[in-house]
């Protein structure tokens, strides 16, 4: 999963990114609005945590302008509490509205609450009968057979991509932009080495190849 | 409120209208008791003539007996030539008074000279030149080219719609030179003397007349017909005073808008105004002083909650740091490296609090009237080399030269407080200023003033931001001073004391070059010679 985090304040900012990207997602950060705004029509993120109070452009208007593009769930973080400031933000097209001070627990189980609901799945637990898995997005394992399957941070991402998106096959390109950051150097065949991983790990038939065009995980 | 108002307007006007319809309808009575006599006189006359003429022509058996008068009829109006003023000495329409004497039951008053005198332009003084009881004065006499009686607006009216009774005579005597009674006559009546006279007229022969009339109806048609005024009279108060009520339910019903909305503006809705859109002047007045009342008031709210939101923020911020680094820290075990980034970073946010909450107890001290200033005469120029020695350390690790310059300026001053403000300025002049710049700090004399002039060479202020830059949390660039640490407070604290000095603070900018701030302390009470 890939995040645009928009905070302002330096300190924060690299607090929050290192408790997400310690949750498994890929981070992007950006200090200011002209910088949220170019990114976050740049690249298609699982979601965006934006402050409001931003130099260069307000962070309402950058969610204004990313509504008009694209319909990237937006979780609100901001220590602007008032009723009004948190209607607007919500009635201009964010989907949650997190006030400052606040639990980076509480941050993180919105922000699986958002990605599951983009992506349509209502639970955290997915069950994948025919292959006899079980998927826990909220506490990041994989259960096979009552027993626990260590997986490393980027495989779980990856399966977790995969089980979120079931039945439809994944472009390479997609994954690749899903699951690394800006930061990330990523190696042509390092997908390939997780992929092989994974089915190390749970069964060769977890992932299906489809040739040229990506993978998928049905069941 | 409104209804007490009511009242008090209403209870004046009632007093004030009850004593002019009062004098009116006294007025108006007077005249009726006039033209009730003057009627009584004409049908009296009437008989009189009607014995007179019939004593002349058949002897005094010829008188008839008993006699009624008829009520006098309106006249036809007179042609216009005749209408000419009566003059009181017209020979042939007023006979000598003496042989027209009247004898009375009771004593009349005095003969008065005044009656039927001719008044000014030449009309005689009262309209009514005969009255009972008088003997002196011209009499009424119906008759062609008489005037007649009194038609006079509004008595007649009212007479004749009540009908007027007709008079019989009481009595009648006739008597000869010698004072002979040759024909006596009497029309018994329950009647008392009081209401009876008499009057004795002049016949052929030298023969004298006494006719005797009772009274009782002409009184009593006096009586009801005062007491018709005074019901009118009464009803046209009421009248008016429902009129009036009306008319100061009309007036005070603008002050309910300024109730309603004084109301609604007390119960949290600032935005309400007083509509003055068809008030008098008077009110419409007070509903625009109300109105720039309420705008000022709106307007410092708003400004109150824009300071609470924005220092709600400020302080918010620092605190999410604090929090969400001490749980990333615990979330899983650490290395000590991570453990003391994690302390550090909460220490630095930390500090960042502190800061804020001295700017904003500073603010709110200074808020509340800052306490009495320690004032002291003191070189504002040594002052200022004190805390340019103070910021060296800084300027050098920003690469920032700093100057000196002007002389030597005594002032009466807060020690501590100006130290601050100069603190402040050269703080942000240093830190917004570019690697290898430099900052200048000036004392001069100016007239009546003390100035400090700091001049950096930053990338300057765009003009848009100028006249904000003392506000509290105005930032004409929020993500550099994030980098620097300000709190946004240090220049409206810088304001506050300046003012409380009595002095004033500026800035001028030109972007790219630099900027300049000016801040004039009122040199009173000392020498103006620099010491």
């Amino acid at each position: 999963m890939r995040v645009l985090l928009v905070e302002d304040e330096p300190d924060l900012a690299s607090t929050i990114a290192q408790a997400l990207r310690e949750s498994g997602y890929a981070v992007d950060v950006a200090t200011d609005g002209q910088q949220a705004l170019e990114k976050a029509t740049l690249w298609e993120y699982d979601a965006l945590v934006l402050d409001l109070m931003l130099p260069k452009l307000s962070g309402l208007e950058v969610l204004r302008r990313v509504r008009a593009e694209r319909g990237t769930p937006v979780l609100i973080l901001s220590a602007r509490d008032t009723l009004a400031d948190r209607v607007s933000g919500l009635d201009l097209g964010a989907d949650d509205y997190l006030v400052k001070p606040f639990s980076l627990t509480e941050l993180l189980a919105r922000l699986r609450a958002l990605i599951r609901r983009a992506a349509g799945q209502s639970q955290s637990v997915v069950m994948l009968e025919s292959l006899g898995l079980e998927v826990d997005l909220a506490k990041r394992r994989i259960v096979r057979d009552g027993v626990i399957v260590p997986l490393t941070a980027r495989e779980f991402a990856l399966v977790a991509y995969l089980v979120l998106h079931r039945g439809k096959v994944v472009s390479r390109t997609e994954l690749y932009d899903h699951l690394f950051d800006e930061e990330d150097d990523t190696l042509s065949n390092l997908l390939d080495v997780h992929v092989s991983h994974i089915r190390k790990k749970l069964g060769s038939e977890t992932i299906v190849t489809h040739r040229g065009q990506g993978y998928s995980i049905d069941g | 409120m409104a209804s007490s108002m009511r009242w008090r307007l209403q209870c004046g006007y009632a007093i004030l209208l009850a004593l002019v319809i009062v004098a009116f309808a006294f007025l108006l009575i007077s005249q009726q008791r006039r033209h009730a006599m003057a009627m009584a006189d004409l049908q009296w006359n009437q008989m009189i003539g009607r014995a007179a003429t019939a004593f002349a022509w058949g002897g005094v058996d010829a008188i008839e007996w008993p006699m009624t008068a008829q009520p006098p009829q309106r006249p036809p109006r007179p042609p216009i030539d005749s209408m000419e003023p009566r003059t009181g000495e017209d020979p042939l329409r007023d006979p000598p008074a003496a042989r027209r004497s009247e004898e009375m039951v009771r004593p009349g008053p005095p003969p008065s000279a005044g009656r039927g005198a001719p008044g000014r332009f030449g009309r005689p003084r009262d309209p009514y030149p005969q009255r009972l009881g008088e003997e002196a004065g011209p009499a009424l006499r119906p008759g062609p080219g008489q005037p007649g009686p009194p038609w006079v607006w509004p008595a007649d009216w009212l007479s004749r719609w009540m009908g007027w009774p007709s008079l019989q005579a009481m009595s009648l005597r006739v008597v000869d030179p010698d004072g002979m009674v040759l024909r006596e006559e009497f029309q018994p009546s329950p009647g008392d003397a009081g209401a009876i006279r008499t009057r004795r007229v002049p016949l052929v022969h030298g023969c004298d007349l006494l006719l005797a009339i009772d009274m009782r109806p002409v009184e009593r048609h006096w009586m009801i017909s005062s007491l018709i005024t005074l019901a009118l009279a009464t009803l046209f108060w009421v009248g008016c005073l429902a009129v009036g009520w009306w008319i100061a339910g009309q007036s005070i019903a603008p002050l309910e808008r300024f109730h309603r909305t004084a109301s609604l503006v007390s119960s949290q809705r600032l935005g309400e105004r007083v509509d003055s859109r068809g008030l008098d002047r008077e009110l419409s007045e007070l509903a625009s002083v109300l109105n720039a009342m309420l705008d000022r008031l709106d307007e410092a709210f708003a400004k109150q909650k824009q300071f609470t939101a924005d220092a709600s923020h400020e302080l918010r911020t620092p605190l999410a740091v604090w929090m969400s680094q001490a749980e990333l820290a615990l979330s899983r075990p650490r290395s000590d490296t991570e453990y003391r980034a994690a302390l550090e970073t909460c220490l630095r946010s930390g500090g960042r609090m502190k800061r804020l909450i001295e700017d904003l107890l500073q603010l709110a001290r200074g808020d509340q009237g800052r306490e009495i200033l320690e004032q002291q005469p003191a070189d504002l120029q040594d002052l200022a080399r004190q805390v340019v020695d103070s910021f060296s350390p800084l300027a050098q690790k920003h690469q920032v030269r700093l100057e000196l310059a002007g002389s030597s300026v005594i002032a009466l001053i807060d020690r501590d407080g100006m130290r601050q403000v100069l603190d402040n300025l050269l703080s942000n002049a240093i830190q917004y200023n570019r690697a290898g710049g430099s900052v200048t700090v000036a004392s001069h004399l100016e007239g009546p003033w003390a100035l400090w002039v700091v001049s950096d060479t930053g990338p300057g202020i765009a003009e848009e931001h100028l006249p904000h830059l003392f506000d509290r949390f105005y930032r004409a660039d929020p993500s550099r001073s994030r980098q620097v640490g300000g709190s946004g407070l240090g220049l409206a604290i810088c304001r506050q004391w300046v003012e409380a000095h009595g002095g004033s603070i500026e800035a001028t900018s030109r972007v790219g070059e630099g900027t300049t701030m000016r801040v004039r302390i009122p040199r009173t009470g000392i020498d103006s010679t620099p010491g």
